[in-house]
């Protein structure tokens, strides 16, 4: 898979980011975010294109908006819940929720000036996920925040 | 019902493969387990354990990993469930509530109560899975915020793994159900597709010559293939499979049952190939 899997040529972070966002009203908001001592998740698989692919994503970004490193989101506004059944089968079910956080490890690197969520903007805050990306048509830029300082362990 | 209704006890790391730091560290914390209870909880923890280590590919992984064991006790045993006549309310420290209705089988904790907890414990966790005192079948998973809940009915800790395909490793759902419509774009997740070109799907590298693209498709979505979706294997050929991500048409899978797919079948190879790039970098050198 010569594109799918990790590039081990890329050394990963000894540092992570711990960010947290929260959603709610329809914002998106960094609510807390932690800088560890560990070696940070690769980002496994194609780097999403924004305008191509769907679904969420966030990016980090140099000074120079380049992307520096990509972390894939599902269901980033916790808007839909699994049952699991014990014959082993699954279904996804949608369930509105006012307010929901969710959690992004990104590496902690000195050159990241930003990072961007990207996705299909939703009618309402907590628009069923699917359901909004069968009326949208192309992911973009939907929030962007600058990479807090601080938060050492 | 809160942290007023217990308190944490202590950590333990139970598996030790090296420093927290360079090392995958999966948290295990319990709810509903009273002080008397504490040993059963250390069982349960230790059987959740060996299922996972012996999930393929963990059992090939596992020394990249590490497991911490958090003991919080609760002032009540169990989880609340409004399902069962007379309804259960219980007092525990995360408050593991099953939902109602047709949801009866979603156990969920107060996850931020959760996080905060174990911030300061294992600040380097990467996965945490909640196990919850009670015998009645039920789990849930919070993909972004990795944490995964399942009950002790043995067949709960596979709800656990199956949400840990979600929340550490980015895997997207297999399975058609939920009659959600497809996606108009390529979905980011490495084991979904809307592209049928065998020359550049994005598990190609996967695909035998001779197996045909698309391999099955469903009733009512367009032309069918030779393959009858009732015959299939769950080990058969990796291939383009169509339903996933909730829906029956036009999206694929790469084979035709999954642990993405149904909990009991095994991680396919793309998911397994996903989940070994992730914890390549946690492996002793």
């Amino acid at each position: 898979m010569a594109k799918h899997t990790h590039d081990k040529s890329v050394k990963p972070s000894r540092k992570t980011l711990r960010l947290t966002f929260q959603v709610a009203g329809g914002e998106v908001k960094l609510i807390k975010h932690r800088r560890v001592n560990m070696i940070t998740p690769p980002a496994v698989g194609e780097r999403p294109e924004t305008g191509k692919h769907g679904g969420f994503w966030m990016e980090l970004r140099d000074e120079n908006d380049r992307g520096l490193f990509h972390r894939t989101l599902l269901y980033p506004a916790g808007d839909t819940v699994e049952v699991h059944s014990p014959d082993g089968a699954i279904r996804r079910e949608y369930a509105p929720t006012q307010e929901s956080t969710f959690e992004v490890l990104v590496p902690d690197y000195g050159d990241a000036a930003s990072i961007v969520l990207v996705g299909k903007k939703s009618e309402g805050a907590h628009t069923q996920p699917s359901m909004a990306a069968g009326s949208a048509p192309k992911t973009r830029e939907l929030a962007r925040f600058e990479i807090p300082e601080g938060g050492e362990e | 019902m809160s942290a007023n209704d217990g308190r944490v006890i202590r950590t333990e790391k139970i598996i030790d493969n090296g420093p927290d730091s360079e090392r995958w560290n999966l948290v295990i914390i319990g709810d509903g387990y009273r002080e008397t209870e504490l040993t059963r909880y250390h069982t349960d923890a230790e059987n959740f354990v060996s299922t996972l280590r012996e999930t393929p590919p963990f059992d090939e992984l596992f020394s990249g990993i590490n497991v911490h064991r958090i003991d919080v006790v609760s002032d009540d045993s169990g989880a609340d469930n409004p399902n069962v006549t007379p309804a259960v309310t219980v007092d525990t420290f995360f408050d593991a509530k099953f939902w109602d209705g047709g949801w009866s089988r979603v156990l969920t904790i107060n996850i931020p109560l959760a996080l905060s907890v174990i911030a300061e414990l294992v600040p380097a966790m990467l996965q945490v899975v909640c196990i919850v005192n009670t015998s009645t079948y039920g789990g849930s998973g919070a993909p972004n915020e990795h944490v995964a809940t399942c009950s002790t009915h043995p067949a709960s800790a596979l709800v656990a793994i199956h949400e840990m395909g979600h929340s550490a490793f980015k895997l997207a759902d297999e399975y058609p159900f939920g009659g959600f419509p497809p996606p108009t774009a390529e979905p980011p997740q490495p084991n979904v597709t809307l592209n049928l070109d065998r020359g550049t799907m994005k598990w190609r590298d996967l695909i035998l010559d001779e197996t045909p693209i698309p391999t099955m498709r469903n009733q009512d979505c367009g032309p069918p293939t030779d393959v009858n979706p009732a015959t299939l294997a769950p080990d058969g050929p990796v291939g383009a499979y169509e339903g996933a991500l909730q829906s029956k048409c036009n999206v694929y899978r790469p084979v035709s049952s999954c642990k993405m797919f149904a909990n009991s079948s095994p991680f396919c190879p793309v998911c397994s190939g996903v989940i070994r790039a992730t914890l390549a970098p946690y492996q002793p050198s």
